[in-house]
């Protein structure tokens, strides 16, 4: 045999052996039905559980981690929430659960289920944009009429908060997840300014109230050696500046804000053209030329911003009432040192405003739990996540069992010690593991839990921040798929622009004077046509709050 | 020969010290890394150095070794890479023998399409769906056979053979009328030592280090190796900071623990780097019957 | 008559000589065999997925299912006023990793090559793979830390010596250089063991022969060492140069802002920032289909150079 020959053979072997494998395995789509929900008229209880129906076991898939210092936990199987709802429901929900830490891993996953054709009945975790994907493409059951025949508590909220129901409609027009709600003002607002307290005695002055004053406070603390040690090595306004820009009028992305846009005058805005944008990045560029704002303050990573705070040369910033106020005051107290910081009012711009955007929206972004299209039992799981939004389901889910997990204070549910102190465990974490997914299960939160997770002075700064906060906040908006396709494709560039720029404006890199040139660029890369893709959206939503 | 008998001169010492002081360069980060585990958390941020352990705390290894998930990851992961790198040393050298033979009919277009692997594939999706339809999905194996060659490991793998395994070798071999299964465990294997060695420990590390395989082909937790929980616990680490309350002692900790998690993933491969060490060694049979 | 003769003999040598190498040939095969089927199992079957660039591909419809959009994703990426930037960025990084990179580890095999106290080199060798154990996040974390204008100690010594400040994170001249420097602090003894297995196999009697002849050690190194190792040397560097686009996604992520977009933004950080939530399947295959082509037309021209060149190349 010529050594081509076995070359050619071995080479149409590999051919043919390759074609074969393929076509053994090539994805198939599955055989969704999206066009019909059932509509099968449950009993029509108003409480949810549905007794009179036959017990019935669905398959479920989320994420799961139960916490450090955990045991018996290994999926929600395992969870006071899942065992005691078979019982009240008659459904049982067979979780399968994933690792995939970080939401890019469990979106892969979640593609490779997509793919493989076999879905669960129940997706625990999605985030909206990806369920209208998939709801379009025919993977997910919309659920509006299954709403309206099986969800009464669900479909009760939707009638009295047309925001809501604006913010979960896909541009198709269907539903396609089931929202966790952020009804109380006081469970969305969850984070602001926040700054030393006992520096400002020190220094002697009062809580700024403007954003002239505050430069006036940051200068004290620069100069006057609040933290006592004589050196001058104060950082007054550390990590994250944007925050800050809201207080000018105009949206800016950054901390708890993912878009440059805000919400005036009944209209979608966009922030970087607008002129009292530069009015922020001069405040900003006055700030950081004159040492206030901490010069490592861009892509700051979390353990740098703990070490300014626990060698106290920070005495201002901006951040989530739970995770910087109550933390960090609890971490100086940890190591001695004065839990100097509380919250503060945000301040009021030039214009007179104030603006945090330490607040979400009516639904929790980047939560939701879908039924998939090719459940047989989609009614009967209607019903059961309709139970969470009932008075009895939120009380199941936040606090668990009573004289279990909490116990009635004076009418107010309050946590029992196996919760609130275990010596391994964070209530949130203990919560979380093994109760139920109190982080994002669709539900309406209760405030009563969100404040139990608080100290004192983040309960003091929630209630600061509430009636205040995000009034120019852009709500959840949906695009249709071309929609979506331009606006990243735009968003990829004009982002990337508006970051380079806007720092080496505050940096002092680039000169003010070329501040023009930086609103000619962004016109030409197109932030014109993405504003009125913005708008297109938001007409939309308004439309659906006009409609009901 | 024994070389130690040689008198060390100037530029032996001067190599020497250069050594040592990359060794210093090296073993430094790490040295921060285990003082930093056992320190007390609020000091580890006011001692950026950390030339020592600072105020000695075993609170984040209490946390960290208090999860049964990290026993069984380190269960499972050892199970991994034995039977891993068992299979990949063995399919790997017996397909670069082979393709270092020059008498291998249609060498160079084999190799070819081995190379081009290296550039085109196919992505996560379709990888996954051949994993399913394999009936591999949710089991050990998948772990085990993915990965049983790379590219790159075959490649040196055949160039050490090729270097080191030389025709003439095979064909006084021929004339003693050694087959060619004899040839290669009798002669072949044994030169093979220090290669074999090499793609050990690179596979073996791979093995260990897996993570982003595990999760894709993995449902029940049992099954997962100890890079998945540890990074769980990393990433969870970091959302409880953003979220909730937390415990006075428990806020600190989170501060010390991600050092703790690093050392508890290296630990068991300092004990194991010694003993590669032992088959960085000349052939034997090199000698006498090279040239 | 004698031609014949001996003829008619030779005929059943070469006859024999031939059905051995066919012999041979079917046990090489043989062992060739676990090792093909995997590459054709898992790297080759699945192979059309690289055709998902040209659709615009959902997971749940599958590829038959997905509209297909010719090449509307390169277009895009082509479009991007970064696309130049991109392109540079990513090379520029890659190659300076591969010239670094490349040539360092096998600097450091000969120096321990050079060692003949076993124990000593042994302890340095298991040193020297510490730091590839280090996970990107931690180097990452102790880089940030060190370069630090207010912490830092390399800028503690700068000042020490009467020299400005630098912050080395936030200046888009400094990006490659830290980028690359921790690169082969973090990769110079994992990649340096291959080589030093490689000397190894380097016949001793070759060292004592120029013994003998008075050589130098450098002169040793020159002219054995290294051409001993040359076909590793070679099949490194040109899988090296395979992967010089491929500018790790993590450790760029992790040290970059943007303030060093214009240095320091490379491919795989783009197409990251534009996933939003959506999955970009489409667009990132294409990205990668882009990428691939280009560095596989650039094997294959360094390939047959090699081949001219030094006699050895990767097929």
């Amino acid at each position: 045999m010529s050594k081509r020959s076995v070359s050619a053979l071995a080479l149409s072997a590999l051919l043919t052996a390759s074609s074969v494998v393929a076509g053994c395995s090539s994805d198939s789509p599955a055989s969704g039905n999206p066009g019909n929900p059932s509509a099968e008229a449950g009993t029509g209880s108003s409480t949810g559980t549905s007794s009179t129906d036959k017990p019935l076991t669905v398959n479920g898939w989320a994420d799961f981690i139960p916490a450090a210092g955990s045991s018996g936990v290994t999926s929600y199987n395992d969870q006071i929430v899942w065992k005691e709802i078979a019982k009240r429901t008659n459904v049982t929900v067979k979780w399968e659960t994933t690792a995939a830490p970080g939401s890019e891993d469990y979106k892969a996953q979640l593609g490779l289920i997509m793919a493989s054709g076999k879905l669960p009945d129940l997706i625990g975790h999605i985030d909206p944009v990806l369920a209208d994907q998939y709801g379009r493409q025919g993977a997910l059951q919309p659920l509006e009429d299954l709403i309206k025949s099986n969800a009464p508590n669900l479909q009760k909220l939707l009638d009295s908060n047309p925001a809501v129901k604006g913010q979960i409609t896909a541009p198709d027009g269907h539903i396609y997840f089931f929202p966790r709600l952020l009804l109380d003002p006081r469970t969305q607002t969850f984070a602001g300014f926040m700054l030393r307290g006992d520096w400002l005695e020190k220094v002697g002055m009062k809580a700024p109230d403007t954003t002239d004053e505050l430069y006036q406070v940051l200068k004290a603390f620069k100069e006057k050696d609040p933290n006592g040690n004589g050196k001058a090595d104060e950082i007054p306004f550390t990590d994250n500046p944007n925050p800050i820009i809201w207080a000018f009028g105009v949206g800016s992305r950054g901390p708890n804000s993912t878009d440059d846009f805000f919400i005036e005058d009944g209209k979608i805005k966009y922030g970087p053209t607008d002129p009292r944008y530069k009015d922020a990045l001069q405040y900003l560029n006055k700030l950081y030329s004159e040492g206030l704002l901490d010069p490592e303050y861009e892509g700051m990573k979390a353990d740098v911003r703990d070490s300014r705070v626990m060698q106290e040369v920070s005495g201002f910033m901006y951040g989530s009432y739970a995770g910087y106020l109550t933390k960090y005051n609890k971490m100086l107290k940890g190591a001695n040192k004065n839990p100097g910081f509380v919250a503060m009012v945000p301040p009021k711009g030039p214009t007179g405003e104030r603006n945090i955007i330490g607040k979400h929206n009516e639904i929790d972004p980047g939560r939701g739990t879908a039924i998939t299209s090719t459940t047989k039992n989609a009614a009967q799981i209607t019903k059961l996540m309709d139970y969470f939004y009932s008075k009895e389901g939120a009380l199941l889910l936040y606090f668990g069992i009573e004289g279990d997990t909490y116990t009635m204070k004076d009418g107010v549910p309050t946590y029992t010690d196996k919760v609130a102190n275990d010596p391994k465990l964070d209530v949130l974490s203990y919560l979380n593991t093994y109760v139920g997914y109190v982080s994002g299960w669709p539900s309406s939160m209760m405030p009563e839990h969100y404040l139990a997770t608080l100290s004192d002075e983040g309960r003091q700064g929630n209630a600061l921040s509430v009636p205040n906060a995000g009034k120019k906040k852009v709500p959840a908006l949906h695009f249709t798929p071309e929609e979506l396709g331009e606006v990243q494709s735009l968003q990829r560039d004009i982002n990337t622009y508006v970051d380079e720029n806007m720092n080496a404006f505050i940096r002092g890199k680039k000169p003010f004077s070329d501040y023009d040139a930086f609103q000619q660029g962004l016109k030409k890369i197109g932030s014109d046509r993405l504003t009125q893709l913005y708008s297109q959206a938001y007409e939309r939503y308004s439309n659906v709050l006009k409609a009901k | 020969m024994n070389r130690l008998s040689r008198q060390m001169n100037g530029t032996d010492y001067a190599i020497y010290a250069l050594l040592v002081l990359t060794a210093i360069v090296f073993v430094y980060p790490f040295y921060y890394v285990l003082s930093a585990s056992l320190s007390d958390p609020a000091s580890v941020l006011s001692h950026p150095l950390l030339l020592y352990p600072v105020q000695l705390s075993l609170g984040a290894y209490r946390l960290l070794l208090s999860t049964d998930t990290i026993w069984l990851g380190y269960g499972n992961s050892i199970l991994y890479t034995v039977c891993g790198t068992a299979l990949n040393v063995t399919v790997t050298l017996l397909a670069a023998y082979a393709l270092s033979r020059s008498e291998l009919a249609g060498r160079r277009i084999v190799l070819f399409f081995i190379v081009i692997t290296l550039f085109f594939n196919g992505g996560m999706i379709p990888t996954y769906l051949i994993v399913k339809s394999l009936g591999l999905l949710d089991t050990r194996w998948a772990l085990i056979v993915m990965g049983a060659v790379t590219t790159w490991n075959l490649l040196i793998t055949k160039t050490y053979l090729e270097m080191n395994i030389p025709q003439e070798l095979r064909d006084a071999a021929e004339v003693d009328g050694a087959s060619e299964l004899n040839f290669f465990a009798k002669v072949a294997l044994p030169l093979s030592k220090p290669i074999i060695a090499v793609i050990a420990l690179f596979y073996g590390s791979g093995h260990w280090n897996a993570y982003f395989n595990a999760l894709i082909y993995i449902r029940q937790r049992d099954l997962y190796p100890l890079q998945v929980f540890l990074r769980e616990m990393l990433i969870l680490d970091q959302n409880t900071e953003m979220m909730g309350d937390v415990s006075d002692s428990r806020a600190l900790v989170s501060l010390t623990l991600k050092f703790a998690i690093m050392v508890a993933a290296i630990a068991p491969l300092l004990i194991v780097f010694p003993f590669i060490q032992r088959f960085f060694v000349k052939g034997v049979l090199i000698g006498a019957l090279k040239e | 008559m004698e031609l014949e003769q001996s003829m008619s003999r030779a005929q059943p040598r070469v006859n024999l000589w031939m059905r051995n190498r066919l012999k041979r040939n079917i046990v090489l095969y043989l062992f060739l065999a676990p090792g093909a089927l995997y590459y054709i199992l898992f790297h080759y079957a699945p192979m059309y997925g690289t055709l998902i660039a040209f659709q615009d591909y959902n997971p749940f419809q599958g590829m038959m299912n997905s509209p297909w959009v010719g090449f509307k994703h390169f277009q895009a990426f082509y479009d991007s006023i970064y696309f130049g930037r991109l392109i540079r960025n990513t090379f520029l990084i890659g190659a300076y990793s591969i010239v670094f990179g490349f040539t360092i580890p096998i600097i450091f095999a000969l120096l321990l090559h050079e060692v003949k106290h076993t124990r000593f080199r042994t302890v340095i060798q298991s040193i020297s793979y510490l730091p590839h154990f280090i996970s990107t996040v931690v180097v990452a974390g102790l880089i940030v830390t060190f370069t630090s204008p207010s912490t830092g100690f390399i800028n503690g010594l700068l000042s020490m010596f009467g020299a400005g400040k630098i912050d080395f994170l936030r200046e888009p001249g400094w990006f490659r250089t830290v980028y690359i420097s921790s690169g082969v602090w973090q990769t110079l003894g994992w990649s340096s063991i291959i080589y030093f297995a490689a000397l190894t196999g380097i016949s001793p009697s070759l060292y004592e022969a120029a013994d003998m002849d008075g050589a130098s050690r450098w002169q040793k190194i020159w002219h054995i060492s290294l051409p001993g190792i040359k076909p590793t040397i070679i099949t490194i560097l040109l899988l090296d140069l395979g992967r010089v686009m491929d500018v790790g996604f993590e450790k760029v992520f992790l040290l970059y802002n943007s303030s060093t977009y214009e240095t320091a933004d490379v491919l795989s950080t783009y197409v990251y920032r534009s996933g939003l939530v959506q999955q970009q399947y489409s667009f990132a295959s294409a990205v990668g289909l882009f990428n691939s082509v280009l560095t596989f037309l650039m094997i294959i021209i360094f390939n047959k150079l090699a081949r001219r060149l030094s006699g050895y190349s990767l097929w």
